[in-house]
């Protein structure tokens, strides 16, 4: 099989996180438009020197990205709409970093942005798929809280992994949010015993086991380094990045995404070892996904990442592995596509030194993975990179 | 308003699911070509219904509003023996790892859907109990 080849050159700049709250009367072009402009003033360029826009949205509709371009007035030459939920972030990066190296465009801006009204979450699920729609919603219409909960309950019966172990990703991603203004459940302390006190919402699955939906904005720059050095920005390098989609079909509940089928691969790309990352961002629409990301992204075996959690600390100032650092979304919010760039935006701002109150100290290189589109029962997107704090 | 859903599943006693005439593959959520082959000559045939609960869940707060009368709700994922996997209504005794058959039932507002039923003969009363929204028209 062919390898990706190197992504040398590119700069991920300027990222922004705006507009969370639980519902919006905004427009989801309000949301990706607002994160343009900060993003555009941030960099001190004109929206003209913008010419590639990346956009992930599952509210934009009737209107694409196509119509945006009118909507804020640019003319590009370079368009992509990413409709991979939690892997749109990487996804994105990943296609625009080729456009650049390839003179297709200069600056591409890469968005996910969602608004949300009382009911639209249930609206999206209910006909999220043709699949989901004849298989899966008819039977309790529990949503995506249905397939996660058989998820980690098969995840739980075959590697004797807890509800405490659970607790310990979304009681350190509270610790985290508390430190993250943004976070929309930053202001509200979560110790272990409120965790397994919560009320059950789909066996096993529990309330502090899901994430509030809400409306938001995750936006990045990605241009050259030679343009980010003369516009005198702090930027990232991509020092390797991959995705797999549908991986192991034949798995009867998904306890592995695609991560294991490139995880090596993405090590020996980079140049750098697990070891060498400072901090992880998973995709975390439930405890136990991030736990299939960790096993996965070769930071424990197969089956052992609730002892991996049990033994190492997830906060940002922990000294252990920084997870999550701005509260994920089980406490940022889960801001429809935008939650698929919030990890990747965190780690733009984790290793520019532009985190406020949740810096962690000396991050050189983060991981950032993502996971979406449940089209079934399973999540079948899977994508991550390897990023390095820029310059020498 | 309640959701529009299809299960497409046919009427019948037993399990039914889409069987690919060229290559023999047994398909299943419903569509139009074969998963394996993509050839486009699907017929609908009995098979054996025999399967495994991979796992179970209880859904406590379903989104739709004419589920909340029987709470929780138990559904199962199972793999069958003929190859596929399927969500279905799970009998009330059934538990993960647990021997069930599949089949196809009428819910309450008329609409085909999967039902895994254990050993035990509880069926007739839980099947009943068995409701989803109106589809609408
Ligand atoms: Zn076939």
């Amino acid at each position: 099989m062919s390898q990706p080849a190197s992504y040398s050159g590119i700069a991920l700049v300027t990222p922004v996180s705006l507009g969370y709250s639980k519902v919006s009367e905004h427009s989801a072009g309000w949301f990706i438009g607002s994160v343009l402009r900060e993003m555009i003033d941030a960099a001190g360029i004109g929206k003209a020197d913008v010419d590639g826009l990346a956009v992930s949205s599952f509210s934009l509709a009737p209107d694409s990205v196509s119509f945006l371009a009118q909507h804020y007035d640019m003319t590009l030459r370079w368009l992509e709409q990413l409709p991979f939920g939690g892997a749109s972030g990487v996804l994105a990066m990943r296609r625009a970093a080729r456009a650049v190296q390839c003179g297709d465009a200069d600056i591409v801006a890469c968005i996910g942005g969602d608004t949300s009204q009382a009911g639209s979450f249930r609206d999206l699920v209910a006909n999220f798929s043709s699949f989901s729609n004849s298989a899966s919603y008819p039977y309790g219409s529990g949503g995506p809280n249905a397939a996660f909960a058989m998820i980690t309950q098969r995840y739980m019966d075959k590697t004797g992994a807890t509800r405490e172990d659970f607790g310990q990703l979304a009681v350190s991603q509270r610790y985290n949010a508390q430190h993250y203004s943004p976070a929309l459940l930053g202001d509200k302390p979560l110790s272990m015993d409120d965790y397994l006190a919560a009320r059950e919402i789909a066996s096993p699955v529990h309330l502090y086991d899901c994430v509030m939906p809400c409306c938001g904005g995750e936006g990045f720059l990605l241009m050259s380094t030679q343009r980010a050095e003369d516009l005198g920005l702090d930027y990232v390098s991509i020092l390797a990045a991959d995705e797999r989609h549908n991986a192991f079909p034949d798995d009867p509940v998904q306890l592995r995404g695609g991560w294991p089928l490139f995880s090596d691969q993405l090590y020996a790309s980079a140049g750098i070892g697990v070891d060498s990352i400072d901090l992880l961002q998973t995709y975390d629409d439930y405890p136990v996904i991030s736990m299939l990301q960790l096993e996965g992204l070769g930071f424990c075996k197969p089956g052992e990442a609730a002892d991996f959690v049990r033994s190492n600390a997830l906060t940002f100032d922990g000294g252990g592995l920084p997870h999550n650092t701005s509260g994920g979304q089980l406490s940022g919010g889960q801001a429809g596509a935008a939650a698929g760039y919030l990890g990747l935006v965190e780690s733009i701002r984790q290793l520019t030194d532009s985190a406020v109150d949740n810096q962690v100290a000396n991050a050189r290189h983060a991981m950032v993975s993502g996971y979406g589109m449940i089209n079934y029962d399973r999540g079948l997107c899977s994508a991550a990179a390897i990023l390095k704090r820029g310059g020498s | 308003m309640p959701a529009t859903f299809n299960t497409a599943l046919p009427s019948v006693n037993g399990l039914c699911l889409q069987h690919c005439s060229k290559c023999g593959h047994i398909n299943y959520p419903v569509r139009e070509l074969c998963g394996k082959c993509l050839g486009d000559s699907l017929v609908w045939q009995n098979v054996d219904g025999g399967g495994t609960v991979q796992s179970v869940t209880a859904l406590h707060y379903p989104l739709e509003q004419n589920f909340s009368a029987q709470l929780p709700w138990r559904i199962a994922s199972v793999k069958l023996d003929v190859g596929p996997v399927a969500f279905a209504h799970l009998q009330p005794d059934s538990v993960c790892g647990a021997r069930i058959t599949l089949s196809i039932a009428q819910d309450e507002a008329g609409n085909n859907v999967l039902v895994a039923k254990g050993d035990k003969d509880s069926a007739s009363e839980w099947l009943s109990a068995i409701k989803y929204t109106e589809i609408r028209t």
